[in-house]
């Protein structure tokens, strides 16, 4: 059943919005190597400091494309299919699922295909972005002493970006993956509340935002990083991260038994 | 399906073999050197001796608000060379640091001297106190780096190739603001 979900989103065609967006983000990024920031890094800047790939490796210093990527991921998690169960009551979809596969097996695929397809479609430009630093600027050994933005306190494994790079990398990238999906899965349950196929390309978005004004939950800021950073998530926002999987889990079930409006 | 693995693939392979390329002439490991103070180390006849590193809150960035730490090497610099050597000169192959990169100059006048004037005669010793301000981190511990970089400080490139961490601590920092 994943599978035919996964046919049906690939056949959208909403999902070429996403290609110039992600032009967008590699062309900020070329021009990041280029011409500011990161080009000037390397050449001069500061003579103690070697900086290479791995040094300015966006989470770590985060160049124009990444900062946007971070405030456009909610858009791009959301676009492919969190109105699966939308579209379906609002046209046949329902009826052709219930003849095979039950209540429960149908609002699990979907909530699935939505968290794979959702964490892909976000990590896609992150592994571009790193590709094209990677490609783009030397790397040099790394240790403590030439990083200037990764403090010990707030990084999350740091010892094993300087010991074993590559493994680290693919975690993040793992983490980015699970924070994308996350961030989708809730877009889908707040546009099954809402029971409007749009609301979930920005309400996340502005949720998150205003969290950051939150005095409750203090340091939940870091929530807004989730999808792309490497820091570690404080309290505050663990408690804002199981607030929405408790959110999406009664979505799931409410789907799981039917109760549509 | 199987074209789409087979681009891939050789995508793949084209970027490996990029990165090993462009990589090629960097250093992928940091040279450092863990050692207990006192520390010395020696180049064109100029030989540094740091004894203790001190570290303690003192003051705070007007400017910016943030809180200082007074970082202080005690270091004996011995010119065995044949010729004198102006004292910049040797602090610019010895760097002090901590992990906010934001270290300023060296503080104090010696003797009542500017130490950008100062010059350490031939075959003569002198001990000096080299004082930094850093920024205060959010932290109980700081790290503090002491550096040696083997080439002049005008050879930049070279410097980045072949720099030496001669020796790096963490100390708690007191009296927090």
């Amino acid at each position: 059943m994943i599978r035919s979900d996964f046919y049906r989103v690939s056949k959208r065609r909403r999902l070429w919005l996403l290609l110039p967006i992600y032009l967008i983000l590699l062309v900020m990024e070329l021009n990041s190597i280029f011409t500011t920031d990161m080009a000037q890094s390397l050449q001069d800047v500061d003579w103690f400091v070697q900086a290479g790939s791995r040094t300015i490796w966006p989470p770590l210093f985060p160049t124009k494309a990444y900062l946007i990527h971070q405030y456009l991921v909610y858009f791009i998690v959301a676009l492919p299919a969190s109105d699966l169960f939308i579209e379906d009551a609002k046209t046949q979809f329902l009826e052709h699922y219930q003849m095979h596969a039950k209540r429960e097996k149908y609002a699990l695929s979907h909530y699935m295909s939505n968290f794979i397809i959702a964490g892909l479609a976000g990590v896609l430009p992150l592994l571009c972005i790193s590709w094209l630093d990677f490609m783009m600027v030397p790397s040099v050994g790394t240790h403590p002493i030439n990083m200037n933005v990764l403090p010990a306190d707030r990084a999350y494994l740091y010892d094993l970006f300087f010991d074993h790079f590559w493994l680290y990398f693919f975690i993040v990238q793992i983490r980015a993956f699970l924070g994308c999906g996350l961030i989708g899965a809730f877009s889908m349950a707040i546009n099954n509340t809402f029971h409007n196929s749009y609301v979930g390309y920005v309400l996340p978005l502005f949720i998150m935002q205003l969290s950051v004004e939150l005095p409750v939950i203090g340091d939940a800021y870091l929530v807004t990083e989730l999808p792309s950073s490497v820091s570690k998530i404080g309290v505050g926002g663990w408690i804002f991260v199981l607030l929405m999987i408790a959110f999406i889990l009664y979505d799931v079930f409410k789907q799981m038994k039917g109760n549509e409006r | 399906m199987k074209k789409f693995v087979a681009v891939f693939a050789v995508f793949l392979l084209l970027s490996v073999v990029r990165y090993q390329t462009l990589n090629a002439d960097y250093p992928q490991d940091v040279e450092i050197e863990e050692k207990t103070l006192p520390v010395t180390y020696e180049q064109d006849g100029i030989s540094f001796t740091v004894h203790r590193v001190t570290m303690d809150t003192v003051t705070r960035d007007e400017e910016e608000d943030k809180p200082l730490i007074r970082v202080v090497a005690h270091l004996t610099i011995e010119n065995e060379s044949a010729e004198d050597v102006p004292l910049p000169l040797v602090l610019n192959q010895m760097h002090l640091n901590n992990f906010s990169k934001t270290f300023s100059t060296i503080q104090p006048p010696i003797d009542g001297d500017d130490p950008e004037e100062i010059v350490i005669p031939a075959d003569e010793t002198i001990e000096f106190d080299a004082e930094y301000l850093v920024a205060k981190l959010n932290q109980e511990e700081q790290m503090v780096y002491l550096a040696i970089i083997p080439e002049l400080y005008e050879e930049k490139y070279q410097e980045k190739l072949e720099q030496k961490i001669l020796y790096y601590e963490t100390i708690p920092v007191e009296g927090a603001l």
